[in-house]
C-alpha cells in the first residue's frame, strides 16, 4: 500500500458496508484509482464468501471425527441387515458403539462432571450449576 | 475458580449459549484479557490460516506447513503486541479486517523472504511477489517480437487507460473490478453494497461511453 491508501480498518468497514457516506465516497474514489487496494478488497471478498476445497474437506473430516461413534453404530446396524448371517454380531457391535456414543456425548460428560462436583461435597456449587440447567432462564 | 470455568463452559456449550459475543471478545482482547485472547485465536485462527494460504497460492509460493503456521503466529503476535484491535470500531467488519491484515502480512512476509533461499527462479515464477502474472519467462522477448506492433498496442492501452480515468469514480470502480479483477456483477454488487442491477447499469454505461469516445480513434 502506498502512503495515501486508506487504512485496513477503513477498507474492512467499506467491504462490510458500515462506512459513513462521506468516507464511502472518498474510499470509492481511491479504489477506482488504486489497483493494489482494489485487488485487496477483491481478494477479501473471495476469502469471506468462498470456502475452498481444503476448508470444506477439513470441516467434513472434523464432523466425521466428532461423530465417529454414531457413524460406526449406524454402519454396524445397517450391516446387520446386509449380512444376515452375522446379524447378532453386528447388533452387539451396534449396541457397544451406541453406548460409547452416549458416554462420549458432551451432555453426558457434563452430567458426569456435575455428579463429580456433588460427590465432592460442594452442594451449594452443584445447586448453583443445577439452577442454570433451566434453559428458559 | 478453575473448577468454575471447567464446569461453566460445557453447560453453556450444551445449551448453545454463546460463551462470548464478538463485542465482548473484542473488548476483552483490547483490555488484554488472556482468556478472551485465547478464545479470539481459537475462533479466528481458521480464517487467518485460510487467508494466508489463499495469498500464498495467489503469489505462487508453496511454503511448508510449519512456515505457514509461522506466518499465522506472526500475524496474531503483531495484533496482540501492537494492540491493533483497538482500531476496529465495528464487530461487523472484524472478519474482513482480519482477512485484510492477513493478506497484507503474507505479502510483506513473501517480499521479505523472496530471495532468502538464494535459489533461482524458474521461468514460470514471478520475481515480484505482488504480481504473479508477471512471469519471468514473459519478460524475455520472443523470437517473433514485433516492435511496431507492441508500440501500437501500448499506445492503444494508454489511450484506453486515459479514457477510463475520465469516467465517474463509481463507473470506473465497477468496470475495473469487472475487467481487471475478473469479478462477476454479483460479486461487485456485494463489494460495493449496491443492487446487482445498478452494477449492470454502471458497467454498460461505462462501456457505451468508452465505445463512443474510442470510436474515432479505432476508425483511424
Amino acid at each position: 500500500m502506498n502512503r495515501i491508501c486508506p487504512s485496513e480498518e477503513i477498507l474492512s468497514e467499506y467491504i462490510s458496508g458500515v462506512l459513513s457516506a462521506e468516507e464511502r465516497i472518498k474510499t470509492e474514489k481511491h479504489l477506482a484509482a488504486c489497483a493494489e487496494c482494489r485487488k485487496l478488497i477483491a481478494e477479501t471478498h473471495d476469502i469471506i464468501n468462498k470456502r475452498d476445497i481444503g476448508e470444506i474437506a477439513s470441516t467434513v473430516f472434523r464432523w466425521i471425527g466428532k461423530n465417529r461413534w454414531l457413524i460406526g453404530a449406524t454402519m454396524a446396524f445397517a450391516s446387520s441387515f446386509l449380512f444376515p448371517k452375522y446379524f447378532l454380531q453386528f447388533l452387539a457391535a451396534t449396541l457397544l458403539l451406541g453406548a460409547k456414543c452416549i458416554i462420549d456425548a458432551r451432555t453426558t460428560r457434563m452430567l458426569i462432571m456435575i455428579h463429580d462436583a456433588w460427590k465432592r461435597g460442594d452442594k451449594d456449587k452443584a445447586d448453583e450449576i443445577l439452577s442454570r440447567f433451566d434453559p428458559k432462564k | 475458580m478453575k473448577n468454575q470455568i471447567f464446569l461453566d463452559f460445557p453447560i453453556k456449550m450444551a445449551y448453545n449459549i454463546p460463551v462470548m459475543t464478538a463485542k465482548e471478545l473484542l473488548q476483552g482482547c483490547i483490555d488484554r484479557d488472556a482468556a478472551a485472547w485465547d478464545e479470539f485465536v481459537r475462533r479466528y485462527g481458521g480464517l487467518v490460516t485460510r487467508s494466508v494460504r489463499y495469498k500464498l497460492n495467489k503469489l505462487g509460493r508453496h511454503l511448508p506447513k510449519n512456515e505457514t503456521r509461522d506466518i499465522v503466529q506472526e500475524i496474531f503476535l503483531s495484533i496482540w503486541e501492537k494492540g491493533k484491535l483497538s482500531g476496529v470500531k465495528n464487530t461487523v467488519s472484524l472478519k474482513s479486517w482480519l482477512v485484510i491484515v492477513s493478506l497484507n502480512a503474507t505479502s510483506n512476509y513473501c517480499r521479505r523472504h523472496v530471495f532468502r533461499a538464494g535459489g533461482t527462479l524458474s521461468l514460470d515464477e514471478s520475481p515480484f511477489p505482488g504480481s504473479p502474472d508477471t512471469k519471468l519467462g514473459s519478460m524475455i522477448p520472443s523470437p517473433k517480437f514485433n516492435t511496431a506492433k507492441t508500440l501500437e498496442e501500448n499506445e492503444l492501452k494508454d489511450i484506453l487507460k486515459k479514457e477510463i480515468s475520465k469516467l465517474g469514480y463509481r463507473k470506473q470502480l465497477a468496470l475495473k473490478l469487472n475487467i481487471y479483477d475478473g469479478k462477476k456483477q454479483k460479486d461487485i454488487a456485494e463489494i460495493m453494497n449496491i443492487p446487482e442491477g445498478t452494477v449492470a447499469t454502471l458497467i454498460s454505461r461505462a462501456k457505451n461511453r468508452l465505445r463512443r469516445n474510442l470510436k474515432d480513434i479505432l476508425d483511424m
